[in-house]
């Protein structure tokens, strides 16, 4: 695949109205996009519409997205808040409890780090992060209380921080 | 909860675990604290990130969907944002370029007007040259009589005036100006569909009346930079409603731009995105019918700033100076650049 033009391009031409540009950026970022929305809400059609609506809010409204972030994050973060809101709203099981499952494309590095999570904080977020659950319901689970809940999670994002793409983000504990 | 979010919470808030009433109270919170709110969207990058651990290719049949709806939303090669409302006549935009110019040389100095602009001279000889071609346009809508040789070239035309005004008071000029450049308003403003559409000479072209207005339009713009740069005063920039008539106007020319400068390249085709207020996309055939197909791939795409694209149109930038990004066949982009000059009578 060719390599990607650079976001800051791709937004002046999605504002000039290129679908071309579009195009590109599906290529390149619907995996992301769709795995998110299918990890988190379990649902194939559900999925596909809420990476649908990911990319059309991208195409209508290209001015709303930041020229200091990523396209991949601003995708990636809308994403997320779709398929987690799709899932309260349907007060679903949450479906994301479980481990990641074995990604089409993501570093090696990424995968080693979650499974060398301590079990506590890699179910912590797992099941906030791709079962959609809120800290309280984590702390429910894992029988701790609402503060342990929180700290978990933090220690664990900042676990994995070494090893996701970061955008100037510096570790922290 | 703290009354001040800690970074626990702001964690929490990042990787979506909270519920929608503490993310309310959270986020009224950091509406005050700039300092907090960037740390969110640090957090909230870094979370993003794990997305990479769950990627997943989608169904084949979704990007048609995705396409179909984008295009229902907006249509492509419409600038985001543009409302029919930003759309001008080709009267309204002559209107506010002859307004604009009028408030331009009315802030002229005497010396200003003895300033030297490229190909006339001084900036007075630029005024005499524009009342020439005032006089020229009006002739071609049946104002008054044509010039003799409609066919003559465009700095050629003016000469005798230019040598006519030289020193007559800048006073007199103007209000001579003025005059004809309101006249050719006035038959704008009333002229019909059928009229405006009727044929007219532009030198050594046949062009619709319509297009003569945005020509004018086009002139007084580069013009206008012309005494502008003279004055060392910042160049001007079109409104959203003049610069799309400007643009769609020079994409259209692209064609007849190649066969002036001696290119023809029937059977390629190019799309052009120009970037910024008042762009857009267009898909163009490079013969002088437009491409109909918004799906078909281009032999070359070209991304440009609109303003800069028609500053290459008018020649007052030069091709090699755009900051322009080919897709494709570059040497297709840049023989269509280098050609656009063409257009421009000066």
């Amino acid at each position: 695949m060719a390599d990607r033009r650079p976001d800051a391009e791709l937004l002046d031409r999605l504002q000039a109205g290129d679908d071309g540009a579009l195009a590109e950026v599906y290529r390149h970022s619907s995996p992301l996009v769709y795995g998110l929305c299918h990890r988190v809400t379990a649902d194939p059609a559900a999925s596909a519409e809420l990476c649908q609506q990911v990319f059309v809010e991208l195409w209508r409204q290209p001015r709303r997205f930041r020229r200091d972030t990523s396209l991949d994050t601003a995708l990636t973060v809308r994403a997320h808040q779709l398929a987690v809101k799709w899932c309260r709203q349907r007060s679903a099981s949450p479906p994301g409890d479980g481990p990641a499952e074995e990604p089409a494309r993501s570093s090696p590095s990424l995968r080693s780090a979650m499974e060398a999570l301590p079990p506590e904080q890699q179910r912590a977020i797992t099941m906030a992060y791709f079962g959609g659950r809120t800290y309280r319901e984590v702390a429910t689970a894992l029988s701790i209380s609402d503060g342990a809940a929180k700290t978990q999670l933090r220690l664990a994002l900042s676990q994995l921080t070494f090893h996701l793409p970061t955008e100037g983000m510096t570790a922290w504990t | 909860m703290d009354i001040v979010p800690s970074h626990d919470d702001l964690v929490a808030l990042a990787l979506g675990a909270v519920d929608d009433d503490e993310r309310v109270i959270l986020e009224s919170l950091l509406a005050d604290d700039p300092e907090r709110q960037e740390q969110l969207r640090a957090l909230s990058s870094t979370a993003a990130g794990l997305g990479g651990l769950v990627t997943q290719s989608p169904p084949p049949d979704l990007w048609d969907k995705i396409l179909a709806s984008a295009r229902q939303e907006r249509a492509p090669g419409r600038f985001v944002g543009l409302q029919d409302s930003d759309r001008l006549t080709e009267f309204e935009a002559l209107r506010r370029s002859v307004d604009e110019f009028a408030e331009l040389l009315h802030s002229l100095t005497p010396a200003d007007w003895e300033l030297a602009v490229p190909t006339y001279g001084r900036v007075r000889d630029l005024l005499a040259h524009l009342l020439a071609i005032e006089d020229y346009v009006g002739g071609q809508f049946g104002l008054w009589p044509a010039v003799p040789d409609p066919a003559m070239g465009h700095v050629e035309v003016s000469r005798a005036a230019i040598a006519l005004w030289a020193e007559v008071p800048i006073e007199t000029l103007v209000k001579a100006w003025t005059e004809r450049s309101r006249d050719v308003l006035q038959y704008a403003s009333e002229a019909n569909a059928a009229e405006l559409d009727s044929p007219a000479r532009w030198h050594a072209a046949e062009v619709s009346k319509r297009a003569l207005l945005v020509i004018r339009t086009f002139e007084l713009w580069a013009h206008g930079d012309d005494v502008r740069r003279a004055l060392g005063r910042p160049e001007g920039q079109p409104d959203v409603g003049r610069l799309v008539l400007m643009t769609e106007f020079a994409v259209l020319l692209v064609p007849t731009a190649l066969a002036l400068s001696g290119h023809s390249y029937p059977d390629r085709t190019a799309r052009l995105v120009l970037t910024g207020e008042g762009g857009g996309a267009w898909n163009r055939v490079l013969r002088l019918e437009p491409l109909l197909d918004d799906g078909q791939a281009a032999d070359v795409v070209i991304v440009a700033d609109a303003v800069d694209f028609c500053r290459v149109a008018t020649r007052r930038l030069d091709p090699d100076a755009l900051d322009v990004t080919f897709d494709g066949d570059e040497l297709l982009g840049h023989a269509i650049l280098s050609s656009l000059g063409a257009l421009a009578a000066d």
